[in-house]
């Protein structure tokens, strides 16, 4: 599977909504568990930029063709935030820039904290380290995508399917982004792989862990994983990344849910 | 250069009209013949232009990452910057290809492999404890870095005709960055501590692209855009604009940094 940057970038837009009939949400809105899992996920999208800045401080940067990538896909993050706010705000629900920032300085010292982190890391553990930001991209992607796709299928409203569908279609292409650089980088390097499986297995937590509260993750994976249905796009993600070199038996992502009692 | 009166940014207005320069939406057709000098000064900015991850890097680890509404402008900066140094490449390219991208100074390698390495840390962790208002300063570097590649365009749409189509079309982007650290550095100026950072580092500012390279990096501006004391009217409007927004009189940030290698 190859992944033509240049074509990304040049196809690249931010998602729309205009045509979408959306106004139907102030007669017909959407029941609250679904509003809090749109709360969280829009959240996590806007949340992008500080991922972007701990990958900024690794060698990942230093790579030109990767430049490309990153500015345009923290870009369709954002607007997937502000596709998600805006269907808050059509409930009533504010997602302000003076909110976002408080949470961000919420997260306080372990925020602040990361790129020292990520530079230290990345210093001592050199190149492969990139490898390791590429497969932990893949995973959360994957996850993005599928639980986009969840939404669309247990949200019947038919303005939210629409937009949940575009934008889970612009999360498979980052999916194949970070899943061919992943797979790249582990191909015959037992050290990055060793690297990247331990990482995962030690240090990987759904999507957002780091910014909504145990609370709010479980609620959000138990709605949209919870069940047979929900399980298994969560063991096809296991299946992908347990392909990828070296991750053969990782079955993170289902451990997280079972971790946190979601039946499937 | 025009004076202007913005005093609130509408960010939201912003992210969702950028300037998307991308080589098809503009002609670049009149930039196919172009001489020495002229290519010299493209070569220059797009050097500095396309290098904004470098930027964001910089702004992101310290405690503006957490400013939401400069990270959205962020986004979009990033985006339109991005298409511009393509165009500007392609220009470049369409010439046999821009200089060897690869000539930092001897002190340059250095400088950039500190940057890489131990800068964003010692950054990141100099500026949390610093706390909110270090971002005054980011804003004033912005706006002195746009400010000074906003009079290059000028001077360069001047200069060469067959450039000013192309100016004509930055320097609305460029304006409309210089409107939003405006806004945003007159929202914050009146803390004590946000002006301090702000004159700081306009007192301290480099011109654009001088950090790795050197000196050498400017000196096509210097000699083909700047020489000329017609240029002159031009830096002292940049610096006196400056002046005005953070209040301090004997401030000429943009004259002092080219003295440095003028002479
Ligand atoms: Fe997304
Ligand atoms: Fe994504």
């Amino acid at each position: 599977m190859a992944f033509d940057i240049d074509r990304f970038a040049r196809d690249s837009v931010r998602v729309g909504w205009e045509d979408l009939d959306l106004e139907v949400f102030r007669t017909d809105p959407l029941p609250p568990e679904s509003l809090r899992t749109l709360r969280y996920m829009c959240d996590v999208e806007y949340h992008t930029v500080c991922y972007l800045r701990d990958m900024l401080v690794t060698r990942s940067r230093r790579e030109t063709e990767v430049n490309a990538f990153m500015t345009m896909w923290n870009r369709e993050e954002f607007w997937h935030g502000e596709a998600l706010a805006h269907v808050l705000s059509l409930h009533g629900i504010t997602v302000s820039y003076d909110e976002l920032k408080a949470k961000r300085v919420k997260l306080g010292w372990k925020d602040r904290l990361a790129p020292l982190k990520q530079s230290v890391l990345s210093n001592l553990v050199g190149k492969d380290f990139v490898a390791v930001h590429m497969i932990w991209g893949a995973v959360n992607e994957w996850s993005a995508s599928a639980a986009y796709k969840r939404l669309a299928v247990l949200e019947g409203h038919p303005g939210l399917a629409v937009l949940v569908r575009r934008i889970a279609a612009q999360e498979a292409r980052h999916v194949a982004f970070y899943a061919t650089q992943a797979r790249t980088r582990l191909t015959d390097n037992a050290r990055a792989q060793k690297l990247a499986r331990l990482a995962l297995s030690t240090a990987w937590r759904p999507v957002g862990s780091g910014i909504a509260s145990d609370d709010e993750v479980t609620h959000v994976m138990g709605h949209l994983f919870g069940g047979a249905a929900g399980r298994k796009e969560i063991d096809a993600i296991d299946r992908h990344i347990s392909k990828l070199p070296g991750m053969d038996g990782l079955t993170i992502v289902g451990d997280a849910l079972d971790a946190r009692g979601i039946a499937a | 250069m025009p004076e202007r009166g913005a005093v609130t940014f509408d960010v939201k207005a912003y992210t969702r009209t950028p300037i998307d320069l991308r080589p098809d939406n503009l002609d670049l057709s009149a930039l196919a013949d172009l001489d020495g000098p002229t290519l010299a000064v493209l070569d220059y900015l797009w050097q500095v232009e396309h290098g904004v991850l470098d930027l964001m890097r910089d702004v992101l680890v310290t405690p503006t990452h957490a400013e939401s509404e400069v990270t959205a402008f962020l986004v979009t900066w990033g985006y339109e910057q991005y298409w511009l140094a393509r165009s500007l490449h392609e220009v470049l390219t369409a010439h046999g290809g821009p200089s060897d991208a690869g000539r930092d100074s001897a002190v340059g390698v250095v400088l950039r492999a500190w940057d890489e390495r131990a800068r964003p840390m010692l950054h990141s962790v100099r500026t949390n404890l610093l706390g909110e208002q270090v971002v005054a300063g980011h804003l004033a570097a912005g706006w002195l870095d746009t400010a000074a590649l906003a009079l290059c365009y000028r001077r360069l749409g001047s200069l060469v005709p067959a450039c000013t189509a192309l100016t004509e079309a930055v320097l609305p982007m460029k304006d409309r960055h210089l409107d939003f650290y405006t806004a945003q550095l007159r929202e914050r100026i009146g803390e004590p501590a946000a002006a301090r950072h702000a004159r700081r580092a306009a007192s301290s500012w480099r011109w654009p692209g001088t950090r790795y390279t050197g000196h050498d990096a400017v000196l096509p501006v210097v000699e083909t855009l700047l020489a000329d004391p017609a240029a002159r009217t031009d830096v002292t409007t940049v610096d006196t604009r400056l002046q005005q927004l953070l209040d301090v009189a004997p401030l000429t940030a943009v004259r002092s940094a080219l003295g440095r290698f003028v002479r």
